[in-house]
This record gives C-alpha cells, sequence and structure tokens, in this order.
C-alpha cells in the first residue's frame, strides 16, 4: 500500500510475514481487551470521556498495525510517533491526577530519546543508499563500514531497548503501566514493548543482518540481567500491577536474552541453532503477551472491586470472585512456567538453546551461556515465588483488609469473556506447541525463514517424511506417530535431532504431557473416590488457642517475600531510615519505626544519574541568562563583527 | 517392539514407583532411628499410616478453596509423569519417553510444589504462609543448580534425554571416573537434600512449627488430602533417586529386552540401589544438625560451585 504525503514523499507499507506476526499477537490481544474495557471502563464514565478513550485506543492500535508493516524509515517513524503519542495520552486517561500525568511525561520522554536513537541508526544505515525504503536499506548493508555497524547495533539496541523495557533506561515501565487503567496496561505490557523487539530485530536481523556478533553478545547480557533485576522487584513488590510491571522488565529480558542467543550462533554459522534461539524469543514474546495482558486484566478487576492494588490489604478473593480467580490463576501458572501452559513451553525452548552452547567451539560462548542459563533459572524459580505470592496473597487466606472482606462480585459478564478468551489463548499456545512453533518458524525472516520448524519439527505425522526408517521405527514403538493422517501438521513433538551418539538432543511435547496429566488425575481421583473415606468437615482455623484468627496474625505479602529481601539485599542495597527517639516512653525505648525503600535499579544507577548530570549542566548553562544587558549587546556586536569579517573576506 | 510393550512397560515403571514409595521412606524411617540407637517402627509403617488416613474424614480448614482440596492431586500427579520419562527399569525409552527431558522434568516437579504453596496459603493458617515461603527460598536457591548440572550433563552427552545420558557415563568407561561426573553426582546428592526437605537443609520429624519449613506446609491437611501428600512427596524422593542412581551414577542392571527374567531382575537391581542411596542419605542426614535459615543460601551456594566446577570440568575435559 502506498500513500504519498505532502513535503515526505511517499509512504509505503507493506505486509511482510515478519510483521503480520507480531500485528496478529496485536490483534489476538486488543479484542479481549476490548471486550473487557466495555465493563472497565464504565468506573471512569462520569469523570473522564469515554469517546475519548475510544479514539485514543483505535487510534494506537491502527498505529501499531502501521509500525509493523512500514515498508520505509519515513512511514515507519511517523506511525511510531503516533503510536508513543497515543499510548502516553491513554496512560494519562485520568488526568486530573498528577502522579498519573507525571509518569506519562516520563514515559513520552524516555520514548522520545529512544526515538532519536533509533532514527539515528535508521539513518546510519541509509547512509550508503539515499534512499529511506527498507529494501534498498537491507540490500545495500554489504557496504557499510564496520565502524557504522557497531553504531548502528548500539543506536537500535538502546534506542529500542527503551520501548522493549530492558535495562538500563526501563524506569518509565515501573511508573507508567501501573498507573494506567488496567487494560491500557493490558495492552502496554502486552503489545507495545514487542515494538521494541519488533525494532531492535527490524534492524539488526532484516536491515544489518552482516554482523551479528555484537548483537548477541549485547543482548545475552542486557536481556539475562533485566530479566533477574526485574524478577527479583517483582517478587517484592506490594502494589500488583506494579509487580506486573516488574515482571514485563522479566520477561521481556528473557526473550531479548533467547535472541541474543540466536544471533551469537547466527555469527558462528550454524542456522539451525540461531532458527531455535529466534524461535524461542519470538515465542515467548508471544506467550507472554496473552499472559501478561491476561494478569493486567485480573488486576484491574481486582483494582475495581476492592478499590486497592496493595496485595497487603487483599486476600481471600477467589470466593467473591471465582471468574477473575481462576483466570488470574492460569496467567500466573502460564507465567511460572508450570507444564504444560505457554510459558513452560517457550522457556523450555529458551533454555534448551542455551543448552546448546555444548555445540559450539568457542569456550567465552560456553561459559557465558551458562553464566546466563545460571541465572535465567534463578529469574524462572523467582517468578514461581513471586505469582505464588500474587495469587495466593490476593485470592487465598483470609481478606487482610474491610475493602477486601466486602468484595462481593465479579466486575460484569464481558469482562470474565474477555479475561477467559486470553486464559484460552494461554492454555491453547502451550498444549499445541508444534503448531506455535510452526506459526513462529514461518514469520522468521531472511536466512531463517523455515528452519525453525525443520530443527525442531520431525515429520512423524505426514506420510511421506525424510526420517531414517530405524529412527522412525524407534519413534513409532515410542507413540509419536499416533494419529498420522488424521492429525494436521508436521508432529505434535519438539525434538531436536543429533548424530549417531545421542540421536535425540532434546524432545518435548506438552501436548502428550497434558494428555498424561489429564488421564492420571483421572486415575488417582476415581481410586480415591472408590476407596477413600468421602466424609469432609469444615473447621476453623487453629489460631493458638485465640479465637477468631485476626487478619493481622496471618502472613502478608511482604513476610511472604522477605527471604527475598534478605538474600539479594545486595541488589536491592535498601534505604533504611530508622526513628526511635519518637518512641521512647520513660527510659524504655517502647517502638522503633525503621521504614525500607527499595530504589529500582535503573532508578538509582541509570536515571538518577542521568538526571542530576543533566539538571548540573542545564543550571551552569543558566547562568548566561543572568548576565548584565552590557555584555551581551557586546556580543552581538562582535559576532556580528565576525560574521561581516567572514563574508567581505 | 511394539507400542503395546511400550506401554505397558512404562506402566510397571509407575507400579514400581508408585507401589514402593512408601516403602522406600518407610526403610530409611527404620534406618534413621536404628542409627540413633532405637528399634525404629516397622518398614511397613508407612503403607499402615496410608490406610489409616485414607479411612479418616478429612477437616478442611474454613477459608479452603478448591485449590487446597486439589493441591494433594497434583503433588501426586507431578512424581508419576516424570516416571512415564525416565528410565526406571529398562534402558530403552519407553512409551511416551520424548514427551520431557531432564530439564521438563524439572519443570513438571514444580507443579506439585505450585500447587501444594497456593494450597498452604489457602488454608489460612499463618504457618502454613511461613512454610510455603520458605519452601519457596528453598526453592529458588535450588534451581540455578540444577540448570548448571543440566550444562555439565549436556557438554558431556551432549543431549538432556535421561535415556541417552545414562549411556554415556560408561561408554567408554573412564568416563565414570572424570571429575564432571564426581562432581555432578555430589551436586545432585545435595540438590536432593534439599529438594526433599532433608537434613541439613530441614528436618522432617521436626516438630516445632516455627523451625519448620517442608512440613509446615502440610499442617492443616487431614484424611485423604494428607494420605496424597504424603504418598507423593515419598514418591517425588524415589523419582529423584532414580535419576540420581539410573541416569547419573550407575547405569547398571537396567533390563536391555523386554523379557520376564530381565524385568525381574531389574526391579532387583533398582531396587538395591535405591536403598544403598537411602542408607548413604540416611547417614549424612543423621550427621549432620539443622541449618539456620539463611544458612541454606550457603549450602545451596556451595552445591552451586560444586555444579560450576563439574560443568568447566566437563568443558575442558576432552
Amino acid at each position: 500500500m502506498t500513500w504519498s504525503l505532502p513535503v515526505l514523499g511517499t509512504a509505503h507499507f507493506v505486509p511482510t510475514p515478519f510483521g503480520v506476526f507480531f500485528s496478529s499477537l496485536a490483534l489476538i490481544v486488543a479484542v479481549p481487551t476490548a471486550l473487557y474495557s466495555i465493563a472497565y471502563l464504565r468506573r471512569y464514565a462520569h469523570e473522564y470521556s469515554i469517546g475519548w478513550f475510544a479514539f485514543g485506543y483505535v487510534l494506537l492500535l491502527v498505529a501499531i498495525v502501521a509500525v509493523f508493516c512500514a515498508a520505509d524509515v519515513v512511514s515507519f517513524m511517523i506511525a511510531w510517533e503516533v503510536m508513543t503519542l497515543a499510548s502516553c495520552a491513554l496512560v494519562a486517561f485520568e488526568w486530573r491526577e498528577s502522579r498519573k500525568v507525571r509518569a506519562a511525561l516520563l514515559m513520552l520522554a524516555m520514548s522520545e530519546l529512544g526515538a532519536l536513537a533509533a532514527l539515528l541508526a535508521f539513518l546510519l544505515a541509509a547512509s550508503p543508499t539515499h534512499s529511506l525504503a527498507f529494501s534498498t536499506i537491507a540490500a545495500h548493508a554489504a557496504a557499510l563500514s564496520s565502524t557504522t555497524r557497531t553504531w548502528i547495533v548500539l543506536l537500535s539496541f538502546f534506542g529500542f531497548g527503551v520501548k522493549a523495557g530492558i535495562l538500563p533506561f526501563n524506569a518509565w515501565l515501573p511508573r507508567a503501566h501501573p498507573e494506567a487503567p488496567a487494560n491500557v496496561s493490558a495492552l502496554l505490557s502486552g503489545i507495545i514493548l514487542n515494538l521494541g523487539v519488533y525494532g531492535m530485530l527490524l534492524v539488526n536481523l532484516v536491515l544489518v543482518p552482516q554482523d551479528a556478533t555484537l548483537f548477541g553478545i549485547l543482548a545475552v547480557t542486557v536481556g539475562t540481567l533485566s530479566a533477574i533485576t526485574g524478577i527479583l522487584y517483582a517478587t517484592i513488590d506490594d502494589d500488583l500491577k506494579r509487580m506486573l510491571a516488574f515482571s514485563s522488565i522479566e520477561n521481556i529480558g528473557i526473550v531479548v536474552a533467547a535472541l541474543g542467543a540466536g544471533a551469537t550462533f547466527l555469527s558462528l554459522h550454524r542456522l539451525d541453532l540461531a532458527a531455535l534461539g529466534f524461535g524461542a524469543g519470538l515465542w515467548h514474546m508471544g506467550n507472554h503477551s496473552f499472559y501478561k495482558a491476561l494478569l493486567f486484566l485480573g488486576a484491574g478487576a481486582v483494582d475495581a472491586a476492592a478499590a486497592t492494588r496493595r496485595m497487603n490489604l487483599l486476600g481471600g478473593l477467589a470466593k467473591a470472585m471465582p471468574v477473575t480467580a481462576a483466570c488470574f490463576l492460569i496467567g500466573a501458572l502460564a507465567i511460572a512456567a508450570i507444564p504444560p501452559l505457554n510459558g513452560f513451553a517457550s522457556e523450555w525452548l529458551t533454555l534448551e538453546t542455551l543448552l546448546r552452547s555444548a555445540e559450539v567451539g568457542p569456550l567465552a560462548v560456553k561459559l557465558g551461556f551458562v553464566l546466563a542459563g545460571a541465572l535465567l533459572a534463578l529469574t524462572a524459580a523467582l517468578a514461581v515465588t513471586c505469582f505464588v505470592k500474587s495469587y495466593a496473597m490476593t485470592f487465598l487466606g483470609a481478606p487482610r483488609s474491610e475493602a477486601a472482606q466486602e468484595v462481593r462480585r465479579e466486575l460484569s459478564a464481558a469482562a470474565g469473556i474477555g479475561m477467559a478468551l486470553l486464559a484460552a489463548a494461554c492454555v491453547l499456545s502451550g498444549v499445541f506447541p508444534a503448531y506455535m512453533v510452526q506459526l513462529v518458524g514461518s514469520a522468521l525472516p531472511g536466512v531463517l525463514h523455515g528452519r525453525l520448524a525443520q530443527a525442531l519439527l520431525p515429520p512423524f505425522l505426514s506420510t511421506h517424511s525424510n526420517l531414517p526408517a530405524s529412527f522412525l521405527r524407534d519413534f513409532h514403538s515410542l507413540g509419536a506417530t499416533i494419529g498420522a493422517g488424521l492429525i494436521p501438521g508436521r508432529s505434535l513433538v519438539l525434538l531436536h535431532r543429533g548424530g549417531t551418539a545421542n540421536p535425540v538432543v532434546f524432545a518435548m511435547s506438552s501436548t502428550y504431557l497434558a494428555c498424561f496429566l489429564l488421564v492420571l488425575l483421572v486415575l488417582i481421583y476415581v481410586a480415591v473416590r472408590l476407596f477413600a473415606q468421602r466424609h469432609a468437615v469444615r473447621e476453623h482455623v487453629w489460631a493458638g488457642g485465640l479465637h477468631p484468627l485476626l487478619p493481622e496474625m496471618t502472613y502478608t505479602a511482604t513476610g511472604f517475600s522477605n527471604p527475598v529481601r534478605v538474600i539479594f539485599q545486595a541488589v536491592f542495597n535498601p534505604r533504611t531510615t530508622e526513628n526511635t527517639r519518637e518512641a521512647v516512653h520513660e527510659n524504655f525505648r517502647i517502638a522503633i519505626t525503621r521504614r525500607r525503600e527499595e530504589v529500582f535499579v535503573a532508578d538509582r544507577l541509570a536515571t538518577t544519574p542521568l538526571a542530576v548530570a543533566t539538571r548540573a549542566t542545564a543550571g551552569f548553562l543558566a547562568r548566561m541568562h543572568h548576565g548584565r544587558l552590557e555584555g551581551y549587546v557586546l556580543y552581538a556586536l562582535c559576532a556580528l563583527l565576525i560574521a561581516l569579517l567572514a563574508i567581505v573576506r | 517392539m511394539s507400542i503395546a510393550t511400550t506401554f505397558g512397560l512404562n506402566l510397571l515403571q509407575l507400579a514400581f514407583v508408585v507401589g514402593l514409595a512408601p516403602l522406600f521412606s518407610g526403610i530409611a524411617g527404620r534406618w534413621r532411628e536404628n542409627i540413633q540407637g532405637k528399634r525404629g517402627p516397622s518398614i511397613w509403617q508407612p503403607y499402615r499410616d496410608l490406610r489409616k488416613l485414607f479411612a479418616k474424614e478429612d477437616r478442611r480448614s474454613e477459608s479452603a478453596t478448591w485449590i487446597a482440596r486439589f493441591a494433594p492431586y497434583a503433588v501426586c500427579l507431578s512424581p508419576m509423569l516424570v516416571t512415564l520419562l525416565i528410565p526406571v527399569l529398562t534402558d530403552f525409552p519407553l512409551f511416551g519417553a520424548f514427551a520431557g527431558d531432564m530439564l521438563a522434568a524439572g519443570f513438571i516437579l514444580g507443579i506439585g510444589g505450585f500447587f501444594l504453596t497456593l494450597a498452604a496459603v489457602d488454608t489460612g493458617v499463618p504457618y502454613g504462609a511461613m512454610g510455603a515461603s520458605r519452601t519457596r527460598m528453598v526453592g529458588f536457591l535450588a534451581e540455578p543448580v540444577l540448570i548448571v548440572i543440566l550444562f555439565a550433563v549436556s557438554f558431556v552427552a551432549n543431549s538432556t534425554i535421561p535415556y541417552i545420558v545414562q549411556q554415556q557415563w560408561v561408554h567408554p568407561p573412564a568416563h565414570f571416573f572424570s571429575p564432571a561426573h564426581v562432581l555432578v553426582l555430589v551436586a545432585f546428592f545435595m540438590l536432593i537434600i534439599a529438594e526433599t526437605g532433608r537434613l541439613p537443609v530441614d528436618n522432617p520429624l521436626g516438630h516445632f512449627e516455627l523451625a519448620m519449613i517442608e512440613e509446615s506446609r502440610v499442617l492443616d491437611f487431614s484424611g485423604r488430602s494428607f494420605a496424597l501428600l504424603k504418598w507423593g512427596s515419598a514418591m517425588k524422593m524415589v523419582v529423584l533417586a532414580v535419576v540420581f542412581v539410573n541416569v547419573l551414577f550407575a547405569p547398571w542392571g537396567l533390563a536391555t529386552t523386554p523379557v520376564l527374567q530381565a524385568l525381574a531382575q531389574a526391579i532387583i537391581a533398582v531396587f538395591i540401589k535405591i536403598v544403598v542411596l537411602l542408607a548413604v542419605l540416611v547417614v549424612v542426614e543423621t550427621s549432620f544438625s539443622k541449618l539456620r535459615l539463611f544458612r541454606i543460601a550457603e549450602y545451596l551456594g556451595g552445591a552451586f560451585v560444586v555444579a560450576v566446577t563439574a560443568m568447566i570440568a566437563a568443558v575442558l575435559s576432552p
């Protein structure tokens, strides 16, 4: 599609398989979110204009799809800016609250910085061609010098990294995502972060694919660090939505690390392993879109019902809100990588990709990947802790405040349907991994196109397969070919083949796992039903002899995550203020007020120093505003003189 | 081999784990007492306990939802599912063995833990939530150890399929004594202790709620729910022991052909191997005292260092 624009020339929009994959993810998230919004927005109707919200929502979606289809730099940047402005406007939807406006402005400022860096990367890439069309840039990428390429990688990685929410410029994310209305948060975490990933890949995989080494190293390092810091702060956070925002940093970190592993393998000319890395990254990104949108919608429903997002004040909501609780549980299971849901499938593939460093030569790659793998495993385990805490402290146990106690009902049926649709997406993407891998594989651009299916899906189910006969026979006896001719697709098993000593390198089939789980569950249930005593009684909880158990006596979210706070104190580096003076009474210290505050590491190490430096520079430069008037006149005269002299000569 | 054979053999593996799990915990319990100079209960005591519990009524907390009812099933499900994926009795793969490798098995064992931890909070008892929080602490500290062990394994075997890994340590036999192998064993042994909540990490026989880690999660379960929880944790122990003895340590004595005699021999051999491992575990358990809660981080840090050394040894060995 081509539009001619005044002044700027023509804008080209060409859907590629790569862009279509991203746009379809966006729409899969956007439709259930829109359904949910019908019910959710009612709470704003008396104060804010729903019409403007709808306008912003649709404009945002159009801009997102335009970004994914843009085929030249100008249309890309225009669509990108519209997207940024629309998303900031939606974050600041409740514009009467200054906190929300400030969060939106911070997001806008950092996004624009990122966009500038990205624009520079595009212009550098386009420098040898004098054309801004992506196809021309890609065709002439070989002509770029290696210094230029380094700059392109750095600028595009950190520029788009701002939007993707990875370190070091992600301080806006944990502020803006929780402040937006929940349906906007769902879009921000579910779709907008993907745009950053798209931009990174567009520049480094589609336009300038030659030098993947630097991109690989950067992406693995920064991705892993973002993942671990993101989940650490998510685990200790008390605010349900800010916890989800931090966890988005974690998930995009995992995605970027997987992409980096792919790029590293690409630079070592292992196309099959590269396809695994990029495939795992994109698949995890899609899965994250589904479950994070779902979780944000669930958090919004909780917020709307209990009027608080603090987990310390929630609890026991599963009885009043069974649908929200069930959907949130599916999201929590998925994000905690519990089989057979989608988070498990893609996180498993990510770790398997890192394990494949066994096949490549360089020692640095092996050791680096082990370190990354260990940190990502820690991340995955902390994610379990984080979401056990969030679900349990929000929906289970005793309500810890009156607000939580008085919750009586769900948001509405439409909201329930919206969440259920996203939950279904989580289940389907997890239980049918082979089809997802095929989808993702066909979206991979350039040399990787179609390689993922080749590396991961042995054609067990197709009638004409190129597998060795003995291999096929072995797997026939294991049951992998059950349903050949009936079930569509190549295979239900993800399996990477090796050599003679290791015919199978790794294999997994969450389809089969799901079947086994169901069968075993039914078996145990029937056996218990038949042979065990069926009588059950309800009892009060024992409270050390007191009755009833008071909410203050139960465990809180803060208490639950305290081991994390203690063990990772070096990372959190908390500010502790202790106040003992006021509480001293007649020589006895009766209480100590201790306040502990953990500042996000990106704030501490990147944003705050940057802000301080900027302010200092501005302060220094501002001195020239307050000089003597005669002095300025003199400067002007001198400048004029010099200019005249220069012209006359 | 036909699908029916591999399917039947996998059911046999399942029966072995499900059926003998209480016996193994009975043997360990008896020996633990013996070492301390007591006579100890009969090795069949866990079966009697299970029968008693299944016959009792299920007393539930008022605040509990369906999660607390479902969690005991999940705790039983995950070791059973892992049993289908690992070589318990045979050294050739069985029906559905491709459904998950060792990494996936690690995630699968998480199913039970996830639901039990939720259920502990669900009962509404403060001790439950405390145990949940502490178990998660041990859980997230153990995870990096597991992945580094898997890295070491895949640097040696270039595969994470247990059926293929077990072949690598003994072909050629020199592999068996390689530093990588020995260190992997040490690290995995330390992991088993942490994952199954034994001394020095946790004391399964403790009676003081404030000092408990895993046990305080199940304080408010009774009747059939408690029976399933006990059975499930016994099965988890057996599954980890099987991975240790059959995949990582000594892949001998497994049936190489699907004939009755070979299978009978395999059952005896695997039984003996697990019992020997239990003996070592019991000796370790009775010779250490419990670590303070935050000292567990140091213990698992030690396990991590061992695993990393194993990995480096695996990388550097030709």
